[in-house]
């Protein structure tokens, strides 16, 4: 009885470190929230050290995370174990710009405080100083770390038949944006690539969600690639490169699925539908956008 | 006909016969060379070990084959348009394809973001993620 007990307690205890270890902010979508102590020291710009206590949500995409303003605007970040990094980037600061260093904010294994300090120019016609920002953050929402994402609305029937399920759905809401993402993964999965573009159609027609999830890809996006500002077919001659290039296109195979040549109407719509094809994760990436932002309503 | 008239005749035949027979720079010297797409492509469609350096409206790109049938792409330099976070996001990123002798993808010279389903590296991806921009 004894030996059993002692394995018994092992064996626990083997589980919860492996459940530790495995844990990481990059493996969950979720909001959390946080009351962030900033404290400011302007004294080179002939200011002293303040301190105030801002209330801050982050939203949490896998390795993305945006976090709501503390002083310095909005932020996007990417993950890396338990540091969540910001890159240098300018931004408009009252009558002039500041120019802020890269940010390091270091979460506790207990996902119940974060801390981290950055420096930033700033510069306005009467002259430039310097100042330092430390920020140190306590967990309101949670005790605990985040739990697994959630099952959505379209996840539910996954043990039974999941196809039967889209259909259903479909059936009451043929422009249904989930299903129709959903139905295309599956098609997708089974090689069936004709079904797959009719659900892929259906789901980047869906004008409300898929711009609303391609504001967020186009911050996903800038904060994975380093850019400080999102680049367009103007600013950028590769970019507009590529824009010509889908425009031209005659059609053709892209990931085994015949796309025919479009009167397009809708230019965005027909990129993001181009992106969706294309992109190997399109699915997880969409699926992970989007499972933040229901959270958040 | 006299002496000089044959040697005229020997000399100009003799010229005749190092001027290159083929205007494709592909088959010069026995090495394959190009300054096209189309040699390229022709060359490397025979698996050759090749590298051509173009400008082009997208930057000044490096396209290069080599005899076991692997295509790579680098991304030499941006247009001088370009942001420095765009130049340091792709300058020397490079993309490779392997395909069967006479079986080259011309879109992998003449696309930026066509037909690389099957092809691995950097430039791929950032060149596909840069789509959500448009």
């Amino acid at each position: 009885m004894k030996k059993f007990l002692i394995f018994s307690l092992i064996f626990v205890f083997l589980v919860t470190q492996a459940a530790a270890i495995t844990w990481t902010w990059e493996n969950h979508s979720t909001i959390t929230h946080w009351l962030v102590q900033v404290t400011e020291d302007e004294s080179d710009c002939g200011g002293s050290t303040t301190v105030k206590t801002v209330p801050v949500t982050i939203l949490h995409t896998k390795d993305i995370a945006d976090i709501s303003d503390f002083g310095h605007g909005k932020m996007t970040g990417s993950y890396k174990d338990d540091i969540l990094t910001m890159q240098p980037r300018t931004i408009k600061d009252g009558q002039g710009n500041s120019k802020l260093s890269k940010i390091a904010l270091k979460f506790t294994p207990d996902c119940l405080r974060f801390s981290g300090r950055y420096s930033w120019d700033y510069i306005d016609s009467s002259g430039t100083c310097s100042g330092v920002t430390t920020l140190r953050a306590d967990r309101t929402d949670s005790k605990s770390c985040p739990e697994s994402k959630q099952p959505s609305e379209a996840d539910e029937s996954t043990t039974a038949d999941p196809e039967k399920k889209y259909k259903d759905i479909l059936a009451k809401d043929p422009t249904n944006f989930w299903a129709n993402w959903d139905m295309a993964e599956l098609k997708k999965n089974e090689k069936k690539y004709d079904e797959y573009l009719k659900y892929v159609d259906a789901a980047t027609k869906n004008e409300n969600i898929f711009k609303e999830t391609g504001e967020k890809l186009k911050q996903r996006a800038a904060t994975s690639l380093h850019l400080s500002e999102f680049p367009s077919p103007t600013s950028s001659p590769i970019l507009r490169y590529e824009m010509d290039e889908l425009d031209d296109w005659p059609g053709g195979y892209v990931n085994n699925v015949l796309v025919p040549k479009e009167q397009v109407n809708n230019k965005e719509a027909w990129y993001r539908k181009w992106w969706a094809i294309k992109k190997e994760k399109a699915y997880q990436i969409i699926r992970d956008l989007a499972s933040a932002e229901n959270k958040n309503e | 006909m006299n002496k000089i008239n044959i040697l005229t005749i020997i000399g100009l035949l003799f010229i005749a016969g190092c001027i290159p027979q083929h205007p494709d720079p592909y088959y010069a010297q026995n090495t394959a060379s190009c300054t096209t797409k189309d040699c390229f492509i022709s060359a490397a469609n025979d698996c050759n070990d090749l590298t051509m350096t173009l400008t082009e409206k997208a930057g000044v790109i490096q396209y290069s084959s080599s005899k076991d049938c692997t295509f790579t792409k680098t991304m030499i330099s941006l247009d001088a348009k370009e942001t420095q976070e765009m130049k340091t996001l792709l300058e020397g990123k490079s993309l490779t394809c392997r395909y069967e002798r006479g079986k080259f993808d011309r879109k992998w010279v003449n696309s930026l973001l066509l037909g690389t389903e099957n092809c691995e590296g950097q430039l791929k991806d950032i060149l596909v993620d840069l789509v959500a921009f448009l």
